[in-house]
């Protein structure tokens, strides 16, 4: 009788023990899903940003054409105010090489 | 030869300055991670604009083409912050040439996600497109706010309003509505806290005859106002948010203030916990489901220490991500959202059934083996020992020495 009531108690207590790291389990995968697309996010923001910055130009075909890049330019140009004004460039093209 | 309790207590020493220093480590490295950039944003706010130019270091003009050939200006896009639930929440809002809000896209947000999921699924934001810099965009007065994300959706409220007088009046030249001082804000949560805290003073007081009765009153008005109306129950969000330094505006968040003020000043003048037993709106809604099954407290003597460092050990982890990704709200890992709000993962959803279950025979399964305010409660009170010992220390040795 005592034998099968200690037998019944280290059961319950397993059990327990299963259901605590079950939900942990659960826990755990849930927060990595969270950390994972909110990376994902942070990277295509950054592909965004990489491809923004760096938009490849075609230029035509010359045996040393080296691809160019267009970059942000480092003194802005004045900005209009004008609602219908033009705007000067904002981007200057650079060679890379 | 040292005893055993002494031991543990040495290894919990141990540990706990090795959490801190991984903490502080955590916090550190976080002061390296970088912002977000802003430009992909920018077309979102304003996808009609095919150029952005920068005016100053938050404000952008966005340039489309015309009708007749030549580029023309078709609005602004400002970039402004407000205090979320978790933290700073940054915005790019597009505004009109007319001062009318065009549309906006989220940068950064440090909230934690079922919230503005839920501000989202309730289309929020196309509340606030067509608002123009004469609308007064105060949430309550012609915003509603999205109930059960009120600080997410009122931190979106106040960026698109500073955003669209901000071009108005640097711009346009246009004169949007005088901004009044910051009010206080006292509403029900401020108010059904202080009673709570009031309820738990008295409750504590020996002569008083009707504690169990009033505890009961104290469980069922928090989960009540604070999870199913409100839910704005103490998370590690929370805790994360004060390590971090993102402490929100007083004024507007004193809500916030009063929760942890009052818990951390109940913990240090009485060594007592005031807020899980008492009014915890999820610890409430487990106890009534152990009123209904007979549930009983159970930790087998055997696992004790397992099952305790395990939670310690989530707990931490948690912390030192949320530290890391410099966002409290993103490794908050509680399912209280899952309960009173119905949103969530399908984990959360499922770890919501096991637990709601398991409350039937287990008292509080959440709270004695996987809510990380327990830990962080146990820390606490842990430090208070801990100087409360230096100090008595300190002063039977001066007491000895003026002998």
């Amino acid at each position: 009788m005592a034998k099968e009531k200690i037998k019944n108690s280290s059961i319950k207590s397993v059990g327990l023990l299963v259901l605590v790291y079950l939900c942990i389990a659960l826990v755990l995968i849930d927060l990595t899903t969270n950390i994972a697309d909110l990376l994902e996010e942070q990277k295509a923001v950054s592909q965004e940003v990489e491809m923004q910055l760096t938009r490849q130009v075609e230029i035509p075909a010359t045996p040393e054409a080296t691809p160019t890049r267009v970059q942000a330019s480092p003194t802005p140009t004045p900005i209009p105010t004008g609602p219908t004004a033009v705007p000067s460039a904002t981007f200057a093209v650079e060679d890379e090489a | 030869m040292v005893s055993s309790s002494r031991r543990d207590r040495n290894l919990e020493t141990s540990l706990a300055v090795i959490a801190v220093a991984a903490i502080l480590v955590a916090w550190v490295l976080s002061r390296f991670v970088s912002g977000t950039a802003v430009e992909p944003f920018l077309e979102q706010a304003l996808p009609e604009a095919k150029r952005f130019q920068p005016i100053n270091g938050d404000l952008y003009s966005a340039w489309g083409p015309g009708e007749t050939g030549p580029e023309v200006l078709i609005g602004y896009v400002a970039i402004g912050e407000a205090s979320g639930y978790g933290g700073p929440l940054k915005m790019a809002v597009g505004v009109s040439p007319q001062g009318e809000v065009l549309g906006m896209a989220i940068i950064e947000h440090k909230e934690t996600p079922t919230f503005l999921y839920r501000v989202m699924r309730m289309d929020f934001p196309k509340e606030l497109i067509g608002k123009r810099f004469s609308d007064r965009i105060q949430l309550g007065e012609d915003v509603d706010a999205v109930s059960g994300a009120t600080l997410t959706s009122r931190a979106m409220a106040e960026v698109v309003r500073d955003s669209v007088y901000r071009v108005a009046s640097d711009q346009l030249g246009l004169q949007p509505p005088l901004q009044e001082p910051q009010k206080l804000i006292i509403g029900i949560p401020e108010l059904a806290v202080a009673a709570f805290f009031g309820a738990g003073y008295i409750g504590h007081k020996r002569k008083f005859k009707y504690t169990k009765q009033l505890r009961w009153a104290s469980m069922l008005g928090g989960m009540l106002v604070l999870g199913f109306i409100y839910n704005i129950p103490l998370t590690l969000a929370h805790f994360n948010s004060l390590l971090m330094g993102y402490w929100p505006d007083w004024h507007t968040d004193l809500y916030w203030y009063l929760l942890l003020g009052g818990i951390l000043f109940v913990f240090t003048v009485d060594n007592k916990n005031p807020y899980c037993e008492w009014f915890c709106p999820f610890g409430a809604a487990q106890e009534c489901m152990a009123a209904l099954g007979g549930a009983k407290a159970r930790t087998p003597r055997r696992y004790r220490l397992l099952l305790l460092w395990s939670q310690r050990g989530l707990a931490w982890l948690a912390i030192i991500l949320g530290l890391l990704l410099r966002n409290p709200g993103m490794t908050s890992f509680e399912i209280f959202g899952t309960l009173f709000n119905f949103t969530g993962s399908k984990w959360q959803f499922g770890l919501l059934g096991i637990i709601i279950v398991a409350s039937l025979f287990i008292r509080r399964p959440w709270c004695n083996y996987l809510c990380p305010v327990r830990p962080v409660v146990d820390f606490i009170r842990f430090v208070r020992g801990w100087i409360k010992g230096l100090w008595l220390k300190r002063k039977s040795r001066t007491v000895q020495s003026s002998l």
